[in-house]
């Protein structure tokens, strides 16, 4: 897959390098068991800071989208949940983005979307 | 004519042919480290016109310092010593001179491009990078630079093992047909061979290792450098083979201290290490200057400085491909890089001052 790193791009280079990756589970072009470059040759081939790229794998790996394998490298180990969260997050990113967009603009308190979120998951049947 | 007036001519025309010769050693998007959209560039009038003013300037330049010296050379007619600073210092006003004839056509290099029309396809804020590089085609592995280790522990193996074995005059310089120089033994003698070849061995070994993951000179998405990983494999595998010619030499001048060699060996190695450059100089062709580059191209002469020095602290790497030359050379923007220049001129300065001392 092909990742595009913008560096005059207001999104920190972290958060482009996650959305790309996120993009390319989305849309299929990385699949479970793909690998990605070192933390040291994806730094060199962009020019960025290995912390950049280390804190773009380790979000990665909190949200479960990657599986970092000591000695061995990283690969995509997404499994279906974080699939169909992928897509979602690819989808639906942008819509949510300009909702919170919205609420930030008119000083809407952040617990209240909080809530708003968790009482909508409660209404429409959700469970976790 | 004496030999230090020949050696003095034949290393001044040999460091100024390669300096003339430098600009066609670069990627075909490169003229004087300045960076272009594609190869159409070579073919530009004005880019003709300023690669025949540096040919004018670098090789004037070069007849002046040599004449200069040669001069000196037929007028005072120095002693060995003097002679011998003198050629340094004739190598270093050489090196001087071509490199400032070469930061000037860089800087014309860098007016011509803010002149003409900017090419849609360099770009100045975005890399596009290819995810599934295979880090095992595309980095050699740490564990073949430990085939340095072989040569270098059989020189200590037959300089402590065979120490007994030694006479009390051993040959210390050889000539082309034979030995020339002869030491009485000793300890240090016998092991000054050896603490260069370590010496050698290590600027060899921390020269790989970084060379293995150091990135194009050129970038912007993955056809901005064609081949460069297969470059890059095939120059680190050309370093330790020439590392461990290297080696063989020292290995063969402690066997020598035991029982005679031919002179020959020496003679045979020199020829193999030639060969090798030419092999060098026919993968760069092959793998670097006959590609033809494509899609968006970063725009970073900032990163440049006179279109030789690569100052760039957001770039992890340590070693880069060279703008322009063969080879790899060191991001300056990393105290990392630093400690490594430094330390090898502490090391080469050891082994001159060292190898003086004990002869």
């Amino acid at each position: 897959m092909l990742l595009t790193i913008d560096f005059d791009s207001e999104e920190p280079i972290y958060m482009q390098i996650r959305n790309g990756v996120v993009a390319g589970i989305a849309m299929g072009s990385l699949r479970d068991g793909d690998p990605l470059p070192s933390v040291r040759t994806l730094g060199s081939e962009i020019g960025v800071n290995l912390h950049t790229v280390n804190k773009a794998y380790k979000l990665l790996q909190s949200e479960g989208f990657i599986e970092i394998r000591r000695n061995r490298g990283t690969f995509i180990h997404a499994g279906n949940a974080a699939k169909n969260t992928a897509q979602f997050l690819e989808t639906t990113g942008e819509s949510l983005r300009n909702m919170v967009s919205e609420a930030v603009t008119r000083e809407v308190d952040r617990a209240v979307i909080h809530k708003m979120i968790d009482n909508l998951y409660n209404e429409l049947g959700g469970n976790t | 004519m004496n030999g230090g007036i020949v050696t003095f001519v034949a290393a001044n025309l040999v460091i100024a042919s390669l300096f003339v010769i430098q600009p066609w050693f670069s990627r075909k998007n490169v003229l004087f480290g300045v960076v272009f959209g594609d190869d159409s560039i070579w073919r530009d009038e004005k880019a003709k016109r300023i690669r025949k003013r540096y040919l004018w300037e670098a090789i004037s330049g070069a007849l002046l310092v040599c004449l200069g010296f040669f001069i000196y050379f037929i007028q005072v007619l120095p002693a060995r010593g003097a002679g011998a600073l003198t050629s340094n210092l004739s190598v270093f006003a050489l090196i001087l001179v071509e490199t400032l004839v070469f930061i000037a056509a860089n800087r014309r290099t860098r007016r011509f491009k803010n002149k003409i029309d900017r090419d849609a396809r360099l770009v100045s804020n975005k890399v596009i990078i290819e995810t599934d590089i295979n880090e095992k085609e595309t980095v050699v592995p740490g564990w073949w630079l430990l085939l340095l280790l072989p040569v270098f522990l059989a020189s200590l193996a037959v300089a402590l093992l065979g120490y007994s074995m030694m006479p009390d005059k051993i040959p210390t310089h050889y000539s082309f047909t034979a030995v020339n120089g002869w030491s009485h033994k000793s300890l240090l003698t016998i092991m000054t061979p050896v603490i260069i070849e370590a010496v050698l061995s290590a600027i060899i070994f921390v020269s790989c290792f970084f060379t293995r993951r150091a990135p194009a000179s050129v970038r912007g998405n993955p056809d901005a450098a064609p081949d460069s990983y297969r470059f890059r494999k095939v120059m680190v595998v050309m370093m330790l083979s020439v590392g461990v010619l290297l080696e063989l030499n020292f290995l063969i001048t402690e066997i020598g201290f035991i029982t005679p060699v031919a002179p020959l060996w020496f003679t045979v190695m020199s020829i193999a290490e030639l060969v090798m450059f030419g092999f060098i100089v026919l993968f760069y062709f092959r793998f670097v200057r006959l590609k033809k580059p494509s899609g968006p191209i970063l725009d970073d002469d900032r990163k440049w400085l006179l279109g030789i020095v690569y100052f760039n602290p957001s770039d992890p790497s340590i070693f880069v491909e060279k703008r322009v030359g063969i080879g790899y050379t060191v991001n300056c923007a990393r105290p990392a890089a630093w400690i490594l220049i430094a330390g090898t001129i502490v090391l080469i300065v050891f082994i001159t001052v060292f190898s003086a001392h004990v002869k």
